[in-house]
């Protein structure tokens, strides 16, 4: 907790922390570095309204002097394993997408998801130009990612957001090519 | 922590007086307590990290059930006092306030914030019979009513907004308030009015004593023009507005040319509007807002009569978060880019050629429209089942397929068939005025209906012309017009497979290590979209020339059918460049320049099946595959693509075929931009072969620096 609230300008609330790591212990994994907590991620899975075991990645921290190291990937890596493990057919990421237009200066993202609307209701803004996206987008395709579809003005705000599915490699292949596609 | 049994304890303890009234009345389905006794237990007895459960305890319900003040108590605690002040001055003052900041709350309205909580924070809008004394407010109020019903109605006819941002409930809201309907006239009045109260101030000395009788929009005899002009402009850019969405909602876009004259007045009033702003700042009573940027009004100050919570009990379904309403600045932008994408529309000459529609439609969505244009562009789009409300769909049908009118009157086009034809192209239309995230989804999807229906027609052009008759072979008539619209369905399906495709590049779906895979598949279908124009030409050609008359053709004729049509030329300089890229992608990666180290997860086949799934569902192209793309790729090499110069046919290409489009000024700047392309494109290919390929300090990438689907090679050293 102390980790994503120290590079998240604005933290989640405990409520959120406690949905994910109470219910999906396996699906978070922490990186440390002579007993310090350099790296986090917390996952969910489960079962989706058209029926598919799904697994989405929700937060990936790393400190700021570790990065490049390859502490997300083997973070993300090992999550999804487990998710691959447990079943889960797909697993997806959602990460904002900054215009070109927007400029905004500094570093991280807060949002609040409305559980009764489809859209993020409120964010905070805060954005590192692209960079931050680019590295991120990179890693995640790296990993096998494919960017699924574009959410326009997921947040409102007008910041879009991406949508990143990895699809398992059971659901994609076989007689005929009926994985899902999430349109 | 059992809800029940601390309160039953904390009760006891702090037993109510029942001789003191609770601080809230009871009405007829409510009774309330003072719970803060109870609360205050709770917090001592609760240990960090326990929650509280109980019977009928949730989150949404304890949202729900904070109270705000309530309407009545916000107006009597002097929100919305008419006048808002007894000096003239003032109250001029800050009805220009509430005016500006009404228009940023729509401008954020537009973008995706709830009515209630932007145009609706305004008190005076709320509460329409407390305007009613005041002329210039009540007729402002009631114009802005009829507006927000007016673009709501219409975002809700097209209904095409699913994920935009525009909501369209109104939860209770006041939008169809009794006299609205009278908005324009008495805002013309007030218009007059301060028209005669400028003309006063204007005159010269020896004529102001005949004016008189006019009474003074304020008091201030130095700031009167200003005041007047200032007023004037918002009001007249509110009153042609309202005239453009009602010019623009007129059946068959009989309206559209009035609607540019309006349009044209709009935006000079905004100029107006924008130029007032040193005048009200400069005489601004009271404080201004810190930060001018963000300020939503023209003077600086905060506007009178505001409230985001006013109409919290009826936003639903969550309680309201806070909202930042646009700043002025920004909101006079918005309508002067909604004004302009309106103006494109209303200036498009209705041609019934559907060719001559998607160009027109593909190039308006490049300038990104918001969705109130965008709406207004479907609905002028689709009208009772007909293209703009005049021509028959299926008879926009039978000219796309280059087949004569009087193919209307045949039988064949009565059957079930056609009609769903009619249907999907309808859909297509509506979806292509949607925004590219959307669009492209629905396009996707929209491949399976075009593939049915072609397969539908395809069995009905064997029954008509025989079993195990292939397509060339037509004799009767009907047989011969399930050809033409057979071929045309194939070239229609393929030009929505490359939208799907070319949109992908615009909305950043595909990471740079797929881009050789996407051109390659963008490649092949352009060749079947080339292939498939060209034969509707042919056969269309082929058969006007049987009925014409019989000579002998010369020369010059001949030479005229050898030439390639300026369309498939264009289609075909776009190949080159699809091919081009690939091939320079896939030698780039085979060489080892751009090092590929595997998924853990998946392989390329895999998101290859990924990213085409609905292409392959739909069969577009038949025989399509993974394995095609990589027998066509692996092994790609410079040296064999700087041999096979893509690029440089590509240039050549869009050279002999400018002068073609000399008089489509959209697809010549295309060309333009794509032969700059291929000439970047064919110097770096140069360059990295020259230099040689493995060379490390060759750096290789690729940039939509010139066009939004077809890269620029960038090559640097370092």
């Amino acid at each position: 907790m102390n980790l994503v609230d120290q590079e998240l300008s604005e933290p989640y609330s405990i409520f959120t922390y406690r949905y994910f790591v109470y219910l999906w212990p396996q699906l978070s994994f922490m990186a440390f570095h002579k007993g310090i907590c350099v790296g986090t991620v917390v996952c969910k899975m489960g079962d989706n309204r058209d029926s598919k075991f799904r697994g989405y990645i929700a937060m990936l921290v790393v400190i700021k002097q570790y990065r490049g190291r390859g502490i997300a990937t083997e973070l993300v890596t090992r999550s999804i394993q487990v998710m691959m493990e447990s079943g889960c057919e797909e697993v997806y990421r959602i990460l904002i997408v900054v215009p070109s237009s927007l400029y905004l200066s500094h570093c991280s993202i807060t949002h609040e998801t409305s559980q009764f609307t489809k859209k993020v209701y409120e964010m905070r803004v805060t954005l590192k130009a692209e960079g931050t996206n680019k590295g991120a987008l990179a890693l995640y395709g790296r990993l096998g990612f494919i960017r699924a579809k574009r959410l326009f003005r997921y947040y409102l705000n007008e910041v879009d957001a991406i949508r990143l599915k990895l699809a398992a490699v059971s659901a994609t292949r076989g007689a005929s090519p009926l994985f899902a596609y999430d349109g | 922590m059992d809800l029940k049994n601390t309160e039953q304890a904390s009760m006891e303890r702090h037993a109510p007086n029942h001789s003191s009234s609770s601080s809230i009345p009871a009405t007829e389905n409510t009774v309330w307590a003072d719970a803060s006794p109870l609360l205050e237990t709770v917090c001592k007895e609760l240990r960090d990290g326990e929650l509280i459960h109980g019977d009928n305890f949730n989150l949404y319900a304890a949202m729900s059930a904070l109270e705000y003040a309530s309407v009545d108590e916000a107006i009597e605690d002097g929100l919305a006092p008419v006048p808002i002040s007894i000096d003239k001055t003032v109250d001029v003052q800050c009805i220009i306030d509430i005016v500006d900041h009404l228009l940023a709350c729509e401008a954020t309205w537009h973008k995706g914030h709830s009515l209630a909580q932007t145009v609706f924070s305004c008190a005076y809008l709320v509460r329409p019979e407390r305007t009613l004394s005041h002329a210039l407010l009540d007729s402002y109020c009631k114009v802005i009513r009829a507006t927000c019903k007016a673009v709501t109605t219409i975002v809700s006819d097209a209904r095409t907004h699913e994920e935009e941002d525009l909501f369209t409930m109104s939860y209770g809201l006041p939008l169809n308030v009794e006299g609205d309907e009278k908005c324009l006239s008495l805002l013309n009045a007030v218009e007059e009015n301060i028209s005669r109260q400028l003309r006063a101030c204007k005159a010269p000395l020896s004529k102001r004593k005949l004016l008189e009788d006019i009474e003074p929009l304020q008091t201030n005899f130095d700031l009167e023009e200003g005041y007047c002009k200032a007023l004037l402009c918002r009001l007249r850019f509110r009153k042609h507005f309202c005239h453009v969405l009602t010019c623009m909602r007129r059946p068959q876009g009989r309206g559209l040319e009035l609607a540019r004259k309006h349009i044209a007045s709009c935006i000079s009033e905004l100029g107006s509007i924008l130029n007032s702003a040193e005048f009200l700042m400069f005489n601004a009573y009271g404080t201004c807002e810190d930060g001018t940027e963000d300020r939503t009004t023209a003077s600086g100050r905060q506007a009178f009569g505001f409230d985001a919570n006013l109409n919290s009990r009826i936003s639903a379904p969550t309680p309201p978060r806070s909202i930042k309403i646009l700043s002025w600045k920004k909101a006079i932008k918005y309508f002067e880019n909604l004004l302009h994408h309106l103006d494109i529309i209303c200036s498009y000459q209705l041609d019934p050629s559907l060719d001559a529609l998607l160009r027109f439609v593909a190039q308006f969505q490049k300038a990104q429209p918001d969705l109130v244009a965008r709406v207004h562009l479907q609905l002028l789009l689709v009208q009772d089942g007909k293209l703009y409300g005049r021509y028959p769909i299926l008879a926009v049908i039978i000219r796309a397929a280059r087949l004569p009118e009087v193919i209307m009157r045949h039988d064949i086009v009565k059957n079930e068939y056609f009609v769903q034809l009619g249907q999907i192209v309808i859909n297509m239309l509506k979806i292509l005025c949607t925004n590219a995230a959307w669009q492209r989804r629905k396009l996707g999807k929209i491949l399976q209906d075009w593939r049915a229906i072609y397969l539908q027609l395809e069995l009905a052009f064997r029954k008509e012309s025989g079993e195990g008759s292939s397509i060339s072979n037509g004799e009767n008539a009907s047989a011969g017009i399930l050809k033409h619209i057979l071929i045309w369905v194939e070239e229609q399906t393929y030009w929505i497979a490359h939208r799907f495709l070319v949109l992908g590049f615009e909305l950043e779906l595909y990471s740079p290590s797929e881009y050789c895979m996407v051109y390659w598949y963008l490649s092949v279908v352009l060749i079947r979209l080339a292939e498939k124009k060209h034969l509707k030409m042919t056969v269309s050609d082929g058969s006007a020339k049987q009925k014409g008359k019989k000579r002998k053709d010369s020369p010059k004729d001949l030479a005229r059918e050898a030439r390639i049509p300026p369309a498939i030329s264009f289609l075909q300089c776009q190949i080159c460049l699809a091919e081009g890229l690939a091939l320079l992608l896939a030698a780039l990666r085979n060489e080892l320049i751009v090092l590929q180290s595997p998924s853990p997860f998946n392989s390329e086949h895999e998101r290859f099946l990924q990213h085409f799934e609905l292409l392959q569902k739909a069969c577009i192209p038949d025989l399509i595959s993974y394995p095609s793309f990589k027998e066509s790729t692996s092994y790609a090499r410079i040296s064999s693509v700087v041999m096979y110069n893509y690029f440089k046919d590509a240039q050549k290409i869009a050279k002999e075929v400018k002068s073609s489009f000399l008089n489509d000024p959209d697809r010549l700047a295309e060309l333009r931009i794509l032969e700059q392309v291929a000439e970047h494109n064919s110097v770096a290919l140069n360059v990295i072969s020259r230099v040689g390929a493995l060379d490390p300090s060759l750096k290789v990438s690729f940039e939509f620096i010139h066009h939004p689907y077809f890269a620029t090679v960038v090559v640097k050293r370092s």
